[in-house]
């Protein structure tokens, strides 16, 4: 081996690419200086690793470097700029003018990297809107959010988690706001259901009720009328609505007008005072899976108006203040500690302050992932397009040879010309920018009508951020797709003679990047499939979970008895047991019957109880659903010991008894028999009569709950009819035997309960059909990719092959030979594509259920998949070699 | 010089490497002191990048000296303790005595 062999010099030109120049000559020649130590003590391959090493390891802190650098003042002269002077202008209106010549081209390659912008800056466009938009209000830094500890919390494990986040009671909101001297300035809010009716059909929706101080402590200036007045919250709440600006949209029409009109909630009418501006957005934290009484509130009203809303003991608010200023946390801390829980022994007071940027990662931290996650997937279908275009163009350009090679005759330089191309590439990314662009324009809104409501996703636009990343995207996309012709033209376009070029001879370099290429777009694919495959399986498998009951014709149906109308609980207890009986009596409705918390509906609730001859250092918890007669029949849950319940256990004043679930049953009673077993719960001892099995509660992934079924003959939160044909058929006389009770009731939600189960899992479904459309896509642009390549090189070497085939060489036998050349480079590919897809799988492991990230099903799948598309976008165009006519082929030359 | 700017642990490293290499202190000798006194092996750059910070900061300056053949007949620069520099690791050392004062650290300390 050469004794005086150098530093790789790869290694050090990744080296210069990193490093500042004021550091450049220092560094390298200190490397240099180490490796040929090295070289000297041990070895030459030692020493190459080592420097490698080095240069790898010191990445990072160089560019972090150069930034540094960059950002100062620098002290040397700038010894040479870069004159963006009439030489640009001259090769855009070149590069423009060539475009336009070949029309099909252009057209092909501008379509497809728009494609790629497109999917890119849709999903970048919410990623701004939801991760990277600064919040919308004023100096967001002072805001804080305040709630409640409830230490005693910690020590149980179903309370545990949210012992730090307890919503105020309206008593302790006011002790706070009228003590404290931390802040400018402090409001409440939450957040209801309520009945909108007037505007159509009657809906519940999510209805805020704030303090009158909401929105100056927000410093949120209103798009139309006034704020809350201060004396028009708490005990003589005004009946004033603020609505958000979606509603305006979308209830009123945008009428300018609508300050003069009222909006009826629960059959009261409130003045409208108020539009929010678009932008604004607040909604409680975390709570409930149910967005029509948790989503982003439509109108808000004062504090003080819903009935129980001042009462101790009802947390229902967040708090949420501006510091004052020079006053910092900490100091806050212990004087709202003090204030927001007064009631308390002071050493269990608590209370918990969240700065704005927090709430929002709260709010959004389970969308983080899978939106970046998504983004990554665009990034490498753009990277796919690009490698289409940049095969297509080095096709172009050893088509316009004659063009350079003239060109250079007459005393252009290669980098001239290779800048000439380069320039060619940049435009045709932009204008795939502006074709993106107007992709984006019909797809998100489109996108974000298919996808779920999440947080923050209120205000995604096109704004200048969208736009620049639209357009960076295309420029380096152009730079990209451009290197490859014009690094092929400064190697090989130029020792060749004219008369060559123009007939077109197979040219070993030329062909090699291409094969190289079409190996990379296959390895990308071979990723995107494998993740889309992922999550497709995951899929499949949470929907092949047992729910624990029959999903099949079974409906939940919603009324909502209005106090105004249906007064006392009596009245309204019997006006429900009549529509329950009403519905029952339909026919095609097999049974009916009713809960406060049925399966993936997200109501239901959680409470203590005590169990008899139980000693545990916790109090236990256990979910509680309150059941009409055949609950278990109508929704199929098997009984697993004892009885179920019976119509008297329904009627009984006192002393009824309770069915508990299996998870229940084995928590509370590890050892022997939960049947016979006492619980109190709040009001006096109760028997365990059956057991019943498990039912997934909140989704299909979600764990079981321990649940206690409690008999009741009133008014519960939902109706269930069991039907013998697709409940659907029968809304309109469901519909009709509500309201043979009376007309006025409104009907909020009729959904089946499979549609329920669904939506619990629409996030997931989203995601899937996002990344198996990207990964198709992906498909389809890697067959084009692969079809192009081989048809190129067939009619390159259409002389050649005719010259075969005057030989004696079969048809057949030159076909294999053609495809064997893009399926070599397909499998190497494919080859290439497996590890990456493995290790880009890590990623996904959060979001897989009941499959492995090493599945070998989905990984064998995507093999023969591509494999098979490999072969047939060779096959295809190589087909024509088998038809060639000899004679003709030769008798062109 | 703001008065409190306390020392990160790495620029403690390296400033004293430098007071041990006298006028020998150039990247690669660091670089290489560091690696045989702590065992740790540093990327060049994170070397250059503290050097580069602790300069801004004026507690080292720096000079270029002229090229050498085993070097690929690249310059050299060296590196040298300011006062500012000086100031700041007698402190740490200080600091360092006074959290340790009177301490005995054996197995009890822990759980």
């Amino acid at each position: 081996m050469n004794r005086w062999a150098e530093p790789p010099r790869f290694a050090e030109f990744v080296l210069k690419l990193t490093l500042p120049s004021r550091y450049r000559e220092q560094q390298i020649g200190d490397l240099a200086e180490a490796f040929f130590t090295l070289r000297e003590r041990s070895s030459l391959s030692e020493a190459r690793r080592w420097f490698w090493r080095q240069v790898l390891k010191s990445i990072l802190p160089n560019l972090k470097l150069s930034l540094r650098r960059d950002a100062r003042p620098q002290r040397q002269s700038p010894t040479k700029t870069f004159v963006l002077g009439g030489a640009l202008v001259e090769d855009l209106r070149f590069a423009s003018r060539t475009l336009r010549r070949r029309p099909l081209f252009t057209a092909v390659a501008v379509l497809t990297v728009g494609l790629g912008i497109g999917g890119t800056t849709a999903i970048f466009s919410v990623v701004e809107g939801v991760l990277l938009r600064p919040l919308p209000y004023a100096q967001p830094t002072d805001l804080v959010t305040v709630l409640e500890t409830f230490p005693e919390w910690r020590t149980d494990a179903s309370l545990a988690q949210g012992w730090d986040r307890v919503t105020l009671d309206y008593p302790n909101f006011e002790r706070w706001r009228l003590n404290q001297s931390s802040f400018q300035d402090v409001a409440a809010f939450g957040s209801t259901p309520m009945v909108l009716t007037g505007l159509g059909e009657p809906e519940l929706i999510p209805v805020g009720t704030a303090s009158t101080s909401l929105l100056n402590v927000l410093g949120v200036r209103l798009h139309l009328g006034r704020p809350f007045l201060p004396n028009e919250d708490g005990r003589e709440a005004s009946a004033v609505a603020i609505i958000s600006h979606e509603c305006w949209q979308n209830r009123f029409a945008e009428d300018p007008g609508v300050l003069e009109k009222t909006i009826t909630l629960d059959g009261r009418n409130f003045q409208i005072v108020g539009v929010l501006p678009r932008s604004f957005y607040l909604r409680r934290l975390g709570y409930g899976a149910d967005p029509n009484a948790s989503g982003m509130p439509l109108v808000w009203i004062p504090i003080g108006i819903v009935d129980g809303s001042l009462r101790a003991g009802n947390h229902l608010y967040d708090g949420i203040a501006r510091l004052e200023s020079g006053v910092s946390i900490a100091q806050a801390l212990t004087q709202t500690a003090r204030l927001v829980r007064g009631d308390l022994d002071p050493s269990e007071r608590g209370a918990r302050l969240i700065s704005a940027d927090e709430r929002r990662d709260m709010e959004i931290g389970p969308f983080r992932a899978p939106l970046l996650l998504l983004l990554g997937a665009s990034l490498v279908l753009l990277l796919i397009a690009s490698g289409n275009v940049a095969m297509l163009s080095l096709a172009e350009v050893s088509g316009r040879r004659v063009e350079m090679l003239t060109r250079t005759a007459l005393g252009a330089r290669p980098s001239r010309l290779a800048r000439q191309l380069l320039t060619e590439s940049v435009l045709l990314g932009v204008l795939g920018s502006a074709v993106g662009i107007l992709l984006t324009l019909a797809v998100s809104r489109l996108l974000l009508s298919m996808a779920p409501p999440f947080p923050w996703s209120h205000d995604v636009r096109l704004n200048g951020l969208v736009l620049s990343f639209a357009i960076t995207a295309g420029v380096v996309t152009g730079l990209l797709f451009g290197l490859a012709p014009s690094f092929g033209l400064s190697r090989h376009g130029l020792q060749e003679r004219p008369s060559r070029a123009a007939t077109g001879t197979g040219r070993p370099g030329q062909d090699r990047l291409q094969r190289l290429m079409v190996s990379l777009e296959i390895a990308l694919t071979v990723v995107l499939l494998v993740c889309g495959g992922l999550l497709g399986r995951s899929m499949v498998s949470l929907f092949a979970v047992d729910p624990g009951f029959r999903l099949d014709n079974l409906a939940e149906v919603r009324v909502r008895l209005s106090r105004d109308r249906f007064g006392d609980a009596e009245t309204r207890n019997s006006a429900f047991l009549e529509i329950q009986d009403a519905i029952a009596a339909v026919p095609g409705v097999s049974r009916a019957s009713g809960t406060s918390g049925l399966p993936f509906s997200g109501s239901g609730w959680m409470s203590d109880l005590e169990v008899e001859g139980r000693e545990a250092e916790t109090v236990p918890h256990a979910h509680f659903r309150l059941v009409l007669p055949g609950f278990f029949d109508v929704l199929g849950i098997p009984l697993v010991s004892g009885r179920v319940l019976v119509d008297a256990d329904h009627s009984a004043e006192t002393g009824w008894p309770v069915v508990i679930s299996e998870t229940m049953a084995r928590q509370f009673w590890p050892r022997g028999s939960a049947v016979g077993g006492r619980v109190r719960l709040g009001d006096g001892w109760h028997v365990v009569v059956g057991i019943v099995g498990d039912v997934r509660h909140e989704s299909l992934n979600s764990e079981y709950l321990p649940t206690i079924y409690v008999p009741v003959r009133s008014a519960t939160a939902s109706l269930v009819v069991r039907t013998a044909v697709d409940p659907q058929h029968l809304y309109a006389q469901i519909r009709e035997a509500v309201w043979s009770v009376d007309p006025s009731i409104p009907i909020l939600n009729m959904r089946t309960v499979r549609s329920l189960m669904s939506e619990t899992a629409a996030h997931e479904r989203f995601r899937t059909v996002l990344l198996v459309t990207f990964a198709m896509v992906a498909v389809l642009l890697g067959t084009v990719g692969v079809f192009g390549v081989t048809a190129r090189s067939v009619s390159r070497r259409t002389r050649e092959l005719g010259i075969r085939l005057a030989l004696g060489a079969q048809g057949a036998r030159l076909t294999r030979m053609v495809v064997r050349r893009t399926l070599s480079a397909g499998i190497v590919g494919i080859g290439l594509g497996l590890p990456v897809a493995l290790v880009t799988s890590t990623l996904l492991t959060p979001f897989l259920f009941g499959v492995e990230r090493w599945d070998p099903l989905t990984y064998g799948a995507v093999v023969l998949l591509m494999l098979g598309v490999c072969w047939l976008a060779s096959y295809l165009p190589a087909r024509r070699t088998s038809t060639l006519d000899p004679a003709k082929v030769l008798r062109v030359e | 010089m703001k008065p409190r700017e306390y020392l990160g642990e790495f620029e403690q490293v390296v400033l004293l490497t430098l007071v041990r290499l006298k006028d020998q202190a150039y990247g690669m000798a660091i670089r290489q002191e560091i690696a045989d006194r702590t065992g740790r092996d540093v990327g060049i750059g994170s070397i250059y990048s503290a050097l580069d910070r602790l300069e801004a900061k004026g507690y080292i300056s720096s000079r270029l000296a002229d090229p050498t053949p085993e070097r690929g007949g690249r310059a050299k620069r060296y590196y040298a303790l300011e006062r500012a520099g000086f100031l700041a690791i007698k402190r740490a050392e200080e600091m360092h005595a006074r959290l340790w004062d009177g301490l005995v650290l054996d197995e009890g300390a822990c759980r």
